[in-house]
């Protein structure tokens, strides 16, 4: 009896955490109207998780949009099929590519720098001090971090597929020389503004809960010590982008 | 105070930037135009679909005027029901136009091809084309021309 | 009555007689534990109002603890702790936030707003709790920074002052909102004479000057018997003793002596318990 009770400890300490991290994520959804009556915490966050991000996510949009570009451009040639190179592009970062590389980078990028600032707070007991000072740091530090993950995340993603969209013109067209005619409305031909644009769009909200409610619980339940804000930091990317992956492949079942 | 300024300005330019991204995806590289935009509706029944699906482009002379809204099976008149929805910069289409169901090169996508008829009335909002031409089915046409072949043969 | 007569030794009842005059605080038969770890087994104290009361006891013995108790982010297992009139475990957390209005803290390291200046930490719980215009913000921030003698230093950043500073700011920032009590965890930690003399003279300067009861939790000793009106002694999880300063340095337990004097040897081990240093060292088997 006691054997099977030990066997099932597992997963009864899965469910706790399971369970606080819900709690987490009910009580920073419910105080997202307070972060929106005040905006100028909500702006100083967007700055932080947003802004800071931009070069990274630009970058990285334009370097997949090459490369995507190259490897399709590759592969179509061989069915002579290169026409719908803009199409397959776009159709791939809407869909997959912008969503899910923007929600790993925003994890590297915004979701560490969230965990070990409020890891920090935890360690120095700033945390505390604002909940004597009967402030409640869910709605005056949590809050407003995680509306700004939200609302960052599909915009930077946006400027992640765009990016991706540029490059694969650089390719096409001028290095490849496809008739711009040809690419421009195979895109508007093959990509669904609905299945593929909302839809996609959607992912990336829901990636940008969940990376920003994930960064934000692990700094915040950081052990107090140095080693805690560590660890914390290191588990926001690792439990971030398992949780991406694994939220990418149940949406895409769903969604298509 | 300058240091907030400019932290404002920054967060602004963020925003603006990934709004203008959305909008540019959206319009540019989606077929949201033919989504948003007015609209007017049509029938066509058709004695076979084959394999067109509810988002297929409609055509007027290969430039993609409309898309496939609806397929369905009518009980009424035994045939299959396909509604288009057809841009209205196109509203001087002949009543009596043809909508084929015919197939990009030999095993691409299907679409509807319009051809105009001659007619002086026009489609409008819950009009039928009533000169349709069904869609062409591979395997019947290779055992049709088995068929000629095995006589021709003879 | 004499001073030795007011001290009442540790006699292994944990009941001890309330200082005389109204209090602030009544801890009453309080457990509290980590798991397995007791920190306190039947905590019996009271906290005068408008006084400085000490709780002094060695590092680890649940001091900081005991503030967390009191001031509701912990609560306990057993027993009850009332401030002012109101039992801390079984209140709201909208009462709880209420009360707290009324207290201020002096964390060990300050715990300053690290993104703020030291303006915009002393000006955090104005504007989080009061409406008031900008100007009178101005002039209540720059008042207490005054105080505190740290006007100059409005515009740096908590990273840019030292420990004695950082702890000044945060004083400041605690009283900013005219607090009933105020707790100070460690006030005198890491600090070098000079700014220890500084935060002890605020301590005393706003108690005196502005009656505000204070609570400090401490092991330097020596200092505190100097400021404080009462002191306990804690260490085991209960209190070892009790009484006006004068009384505690008379006190005649083993224990109380090694502590307040900081012998090496007494009571209280220098050597954490273990196996005989021979077994270890020449036993047959090898420790785990």
């Amino acid at each position: 009896m006691k054997r099977f009770f030990a066997l099932l400890q597992p997963i009864w300490e899965f469910g706790a955490a399971l369970g606080r991290r819900l709690h987490f994520l009910v009580t920073s959804l419910a105080l997202v109207p307070s972060a929106l009556a005040r905006p100028r915490q909500f702006i100083e966050q967007l700055f932080y998780v947003g802004s800071v991000s931009v070069i990274l996510i630009a970058v990285g949009g334009l370097f997949v949009g090459l490369v995507l570009a190259l490897q399709f451009y590759t592969a179509l040639s061989r069915f002579g099929a290169t026409s719908s190179l803009g199409g397959l592009v776009t159709l791939a970062l809407l869909r997959e590519l912008g969503p899910v590389l923007t929600a790993l980078l925003f994890a590297g990028r915004a979701g560490t720098s969230l965990a070990s600032e409020l890891g920090l707070m935890r360690a120095t007991r700033q945390i505390d001090a604002m909940e004597v000072m009967a402030v409640d740091p869910m709605r005056r530090i949590v809050a407003p971090r995680f509306l700004a993950g939200i609302l960052a995340m599909p915009l930077l993603a946006a400027i992640f597929s765009a990016m991706g969209v540029l490059g694969s013109y650089l390719i096409g067209i001028k290095m490849m020389g496809l008739d711009p005619g040809v690419f421009w409305s195979s895109m508007r031909h093959e990509v669904r503004f609905h299945s593929d644009f909302v839809n996609g769009m959607i992912k990336s909200l829901i990636f940008g809960v969940a990376c920003s409610l994930i960064s934000l619980y692990e700094g915040y339940h950081a052990r107090p010590t140095a080693e805690g804000v560590g660890q914390a930091t290191t588990r926001s990317v690792v439990i971030s982008s398992m949780a991406i992956l694994a939220l990418d492949f149940l949406l895409t079942s769903f969604m298509y | 105070m300058r240091q907030i300024r400019t932290l404002e300005v920054t967060t602004g330019l963020f925003v603006l930037l990934g709004v203008a991204a959305l909008f540019y995806l959206a319009t540019q590289t989606t077929n949201y135009r033919s989504y948003g935009g007015r609209s007017y509706r049509v029938r066509a029944f058709f004695n076979n679909v084959g394999g067109l699906h509810v988002g297929a482009p409609v055509r007027l002379g290969g430039v993609t005027i409309g898309r496939v809204n609806l397929i369905r099976y009518s009980m009424t008149r035994y045939q299959a029901e396909v509604g288009l929805l057809i841009s209205d910069h196109y509203d001087k289409i002949p009543a009596d136009s043809t909508a084929a169901i015919l197939t990009q090169g030999v095993l691409g996508e299907q679409y509807i091809g319009l051809s105009p008829g001659g007619a002086p009335t026009f489609l409008h909002n819950g009009s039928t084309i009533h000169f349709t031409q069904s869609a062409i089915i591979l395997e019947n046409l290779l055992g049709q021309l088995l068929t000629h072949a095995g006589h021709s043969g003879k | 009555m004499t001073t030795a007569a007011l001290a009442r030794p540790w006699t292994g009842t944990p009941d001890l007689e309330p200082p005389p005059g109204p209090n602030a605080i009544r801890v009453r038969d309080v457990h509290f534990g980590y798991g397995s770890r007791v920190v306190f087994s039947g905590l019996n104290l009271t906290v005068p109002e408008g006084r400085i009361t000490a709780i002094l006891g060695p590092s680890g013995s649940g001091k900081s603890t005991l503030i967390e108790l009191m001031t509701g982010q912990k609560r306990v297992l057993r027993g009850e702790i009332e401030v002012g009139g109101e039992e801390v475990g079984a209140l709201s957390r909208r009462a709880l936030f209420r009360l707290r209005r009324r207290m201020g803290v002096l964390f060990q390291d300050g715990a300053l707003f690290t993104d703020l200046s030291v303006f915009e930490n002393v000006a955090f719980p104005v504007r989080e709790h009061t409406r008031l215009a900008e100007a009178l913000v101005h002039h209540l921030v720059l008042m207490k920074l005054e105080a505190v003698g740290l006007r100059g230093a409005h515009s740096l950043y908590p990273s840019q002052l030292s420990g004695g500073m950082a702890r000044r700011v945060a004083l400041a920032r605690s009283i900013v909102l005219d607090p009933w009590i105020m707790f100070y965890d460690e006030p005198l930690v890491g600090l070098d004479p000079i700014a220890m003399g500084m935060i002890l003279r605020l301590i005393v300067h706003l108690n005196r000057s502005l009656g505000i009861t204070s609570l400090i939790v401490s092991h330097d000793v020596s200092e505190m018997l100097e400021v404080a009106d009462w002191c306990y002694l804690i260490a085991e999880g209960r209190v070892q003793g009790a009484g006006p300063p004068a009384a505690i340095r008379e006190m005649g337990s083993p224990w109380v002596r090694q502590f307040v004097s900081g012998g090496p040897e007494g009571p209280v081990p220098f050597h954490y318990p273990g196996r005989p240093y021979a077994d270890d060292l020449f036993g047959a088997v090898r420790p785990a």
